[in-house]
């Protein structure tokens, strides 16, 4: 930091990571890893308000002192900011956030919990392979500046995988799930395993849509988490904001009171959870819909300044923590506020619904019509279940979606970084054949 | 920036040795070492003002044994001996902790050794030139542009000049060049309301040239004048059509609906294969599909893939049969196929995988006003758009910045943010013409979390049903 500082900058910001992943992925009873190891530094700096990012691969201090010399160098030539480095703020949770035991997980270890998983769930009736990858990430992270900001986490985290394909000898179907978090249950990904499994041979009977459906849909906590991501996530991003489909609309009623969701970047077991984000900001929870009202968009310091606001703690750099990148904004852990009811009660009370269990969808913030495809999903008939569906596209319109949802279970499930319960839509959503 | 030269940095016949060193006593081992040293810049503006500067050193190695049919991998940061040492040691040492398939042959199959230094071949090396002149370049390049309803532009500019040296213990020792340039551009118009934006990739292997052209110029015109066209789309669409895919929709349903359908170590190929193997109808008898490394300039040009292996032309496709799959060395060995040279990485952190390179349907002798003519009732689909393929469903998807309907031969009403899905099969089978004028676009392709760049090439493409909703 000095040495930037002595190379012409007014001001910096010096960001040190260390990480060590190990990556297992099992086919077929056999396993490959890879172990890789990253260090570098990425230096932020400011010259007369100009702004200027250098990082370099490893920790080497003539390399670290040249990438210093040229950030300064850089930030001379750079635009005018309105960007600072954080000040130093208390966390909000206490160090650590990582499990010990997932931060103790060994390559053999880890590498038998996959093959235990995947083994047992090849031996269930009429499934062909399965496959898993499991990914465990060790991080060490600091960030220091010449605003006094000296903070040092650690954080772990793990990614498994898993692809199941059935087959009856006529028809295959695949399915694929994932496990994330910083904690590590072995009975979870056993069970997630099987599920999967499951789901696959249930696709074997599976029929398609075959003309245009305007249902009320019950939305599993899986097929709600990839909506939200796809669409709601990216368009409270302050930085692109403005140009979404929820532009004219905060402050205002956007759904029902039952529907409540915020950014948790402390949350225990969350897989993007950490003390501070990646410009060294405190991680907070943040109220992005609030009993139907859209409150709040997620920032880092660099959006917050221009907009004279504080930031919400939402700096993300690159995909995990990459010294190689300046931060860009992304959501933590997703959490829909849980309700009344459960996915099977919410069958039960239908005549006529569709069960969507699960989807694809295109990324889109900027319009309100969100499309996709059914990976699975179920036909509610009298109150049950009756066929499986592999096969449809869908289109919700989100404002209108948004606005008729009547039911939020309390059936929550974590899917990656959203944490959800099922949810019932009572229109919104069109399902075409394909 | 220059690279700092160390005598403590691994040098070519340290790399020999470890790797040698690794086999050396056991006949049934195979090593490699890859090393890679790249300095990577990054402009970007918004509104032809600099947003972000940032430059960037990347340096790593990555090493992997293989012995017994199970391979042990390892990456690290960092080019001096003892880093390589280390991280051929962890390799070697996952050997013992992935589990030995016992009957499993032990024969790889690997690409020649060669020893060979690769120079790059461009006017001016990027390196030489001031980050002000690119800059410069940069701030003048929307000037063309011209939308009444604009309400931004950002252009990021990456370039990334190193290389890429690959050692093994048959011999191989050649180094390569990792030059790659790309400018991403992106325009939001807005109007009562609607924001529309829309985004194109350029860019390819070789000096600055390869963006600062006239093509570039009237390329990011294009796509303003489209960015105003969209702002005034209104109306909703939805149904099946018969339809004409412009060459950029074209070339994502190449890449993804045959391209990756060819690569050999996606989990479905089997799959696939025992479904649909070579020699049997996977398209229209029009479709002729290549993938050519050996194309200049473009994103995926490269003379030895990341395994040393020499980069050829193939043809994945021929007149709607299957010719060829893409393989890498695992895959090569698993499924008995010869190599292709369709090993890459994004970088030193990831081991190869099977990628495309230059991937293109080659054209057929339409015009584009004739085919436009020959529909009485269908959609036109415009780019830029990008996709995404269900191999378990059978179905592809892509997302497209614009549809015009089609009503007696002619251009109707305009739509905007349009996705088509169509069941693999009949979109493949239902191609009735193909264009004459072939174009290539670069993309960003995500496989396995890794990122490569590549090229991908269509003329218009005329389809018998594709589902659209805008």
């Amino acid at each position: 930091m000095r040495h930037t500082i002595n190379s012409g900058a007014d001001a910096c910001e010096i960001y040190i990571r260390e990480s060590e992943t190990m990556e297992i992925n099992c086919r077929q009873g056999e396993a490959k890893s890879l172990q890789r190891t990253e260090k570098g530094v990425g230096i932020r700096a400011l010259a007369r308000r100009s702004y200027g990012f250098a990082s370099i691969d490893g920790l080497s201090p003539q390399r670290v002192h040249r990438a210093c010399e040229r950030c300064a160098v850089t930030a001379k030539l750079g635009p005018r900011v309105q960007w600072t480095p954080a000040r130093a703020t208390t966390p909000q949770s206490p160090q650590p956030l990582s499990n010990e035991r997932l931060s103790q997980l060994t390559l053999p270890k880890a590498r038998d919990a996959l093959l235990t998983c995947t083994g047992h769930a090849i031996t269930l009736p009429q499934i062909e392979s399965t496959s898993a990858t499991m990914i465990i990430s060790r991080h060490s992270i600091g960030i220091v500046n010449s605003e006094g900001l000296e903070v040092v986490q650690k954080l772990a985290s793990m990614d498994v995988f898993f692809h199941v394909t059935a087959s009856n000898g006529i028809v295959r179907e695949s399915v694929q799930d994932v496990y994330s978090g910083s904690e590590v249950d072995q009975s979870d990904l056993l069970t997630l395993a099987v599920n999967t499994a499951v789901r696959a041979r249930k696709l074997l009977n599976s029929k398609k849509i075959s003309r245009l459906t305007h249902l009320p849909i019950i939305l599993s906590p899986d097929a709600v988490a990839r909506i939200l991501r796809s669409s709601l996530a990216l368009a409270v991003c302050l930085d692109i904001f403005k140009d979404s489909f929820l532009s004219r609309l905060l402050g205002k009623q956007v759904a029902p009171e039952c529907l409540s969701l915020i950014d948790d970047g402390i949350m225990a077991g969350g897989r993007f959870s950490s003390s501070f984000d990646g410009d060294g900001v405190a991680r907070q929870r943040t109220v992005i819909i609030e009993n139907g009202t859209l409150r709040n968009c997620l920032s880092d310091r660099m959006e917050a300044s221009k907009n004279k606001q504080a930031s919400t703690g939402n700096a993300r750099r690159g995909k995990d923590w990459d010294h190689r990148t300046t931060p860009h904004i992304s959501h933590t852990n997703l959490v829909l506020r849980p309700g009344q009811g459960s996915l099977d009660e919410f069958v039960g009370e239908y005549q006529r619904a569709i069960l969507l269990q699960d989807v694809n969808c295109t990324p889109n913030w900027e319009s309100a019509r969100l499309t996709g495809s059914i990976v699975q999903a179920f036909k509610v008939e009298s109150g049950e279940l009756t066929s499986c569906v592999g096969s449809g596209g869908f289109v919700i319109d989100l404002t209108k979606f948004l606005k008729n949802v009547i039911r939020v279970g309390r059936d929550v499930r974590q899917v990656f970084d959203v944490r959800s319960p099922s949810v019932v839509a009572s229109s919104g959503t069109t399902l075409f054949p394909i | 920036m220059g690279r700092l030269s160390s005598p403590y940095e691994i040098n070519r016949k340290g790399s020999l040795s470890l790797v040698s060193d690794i086999a050396h006593g056991h006949a049934d081992r195979f090593a490699e070492l890859r090393i890679q040293d790249d300095a990577i810049t990054s402009i970007t503006l918004v509104d032809g003002e600099i947003e972000e500067l940032a430059e960037s050193e990347s340096n790593g190695m990555f090493a992997r044994v293989y012995a017994n049919g199970v391979w042990g991998l390892a990456s690290a940061t960092g080019t001096k001996l003892q880093i390589a040492r280390d991280v051929i040691n962890k390799a070697a040492a996952g050997l013992s902790r992935s589990s030995a398939n016992r009957g499993r042959e032990n024969i790889l199959n690997l690409p020649v050794p060669v020893t060979t230094v690769v120079e790059g071949q461009h006017e001016r090396s990027l390196s030489e030139m001031p980050l002000e002149e690119k800059v410069a370049f940069l701030k003048t390049a929307t000037d063309q542009a011209s939308n009444r309803f604009l309400t931004g532009t950002r252009l990021v500019y990456t370039e990334r000049t190193g290389s890429v040296s690959i050692f093994n213990s048959q011999g191989m020792n050649i180094r390569t060049p990792s030059t790659n340039l790309s400018l991403i551009v992106s325009m939001t118009s807005r109007r009562q309301g609607k924001s529309e934006e829309v985004a194109a990739v350029i860019g390819g292997r070789g000096g600055f040239d390869i963006v600062d052209n006239e093509e570039t110029r009237e390329r990011i015109a294009e796509l303003a004048e489209k960015a105003e066209r969209l702002a005034l789309a209104r109306g909703q669409l939805r149904g099946k059509f018969r339809a004409v895919l412009d060459p950029e929709v074209g070339g994502v349903l190449v890449h993804e609906a045959i391209g990756h359908a060819c690569e050999s170590d996606l989990p479905s190929y089997e799959q696939r294969l025992s479904k649909r193997p070579v020699g049997k109808a996977h398209a229209s008898k029009l479709v002729t599909v290549v993938d050519d490394p050996t194309l200049r300039s473009l994103a995926g040009s490269i003379d030895y893939d990341d395994e040393g292996t020499v980069a050829t032309r193939k043809t994945l496709v021929e007149k709607g049969k299957l010719s060829t799959f893409m393989t890498d060395v695992d895959a090569a060995t698993r499924h008995q196929l010869p190599l292709t040279g369709n090993a890459r990485t994004e970088d030193y952190r990831f081991g190869p995988i099977v990628r495309m390179t230059n991937t293109f349907l080659e054209p057929g002798d339409w015009s584009h006003e004739e085919m436009i003519e020959s529909v009485s009732s269908g959609v036109y689909l415009a780019g830029p758009a990008f996709g995404r393929i269900d191999y378990n469903k059978g179905i592809f998807e892509l997302k497209c910045s614009e549809a015009s309907l089609i009503r007696g031969g002619r251009l109707t009403r305009m739509f905007s943010h349009i996705t088509a899905i169509a069941r693999i099969d009949d979109a493949l089978k239902g191609i009735v013409a193909l264009g004459k004028d072939l174009k290539f676009n670069q993309q960003h392709c995500r496989k396995f979390a890794q990122v490569v760049d590549l090229a991908v090439g269509s003329p218009d493409i005329l389809i018998r049903k594709i589902v659209v909703s805008a």
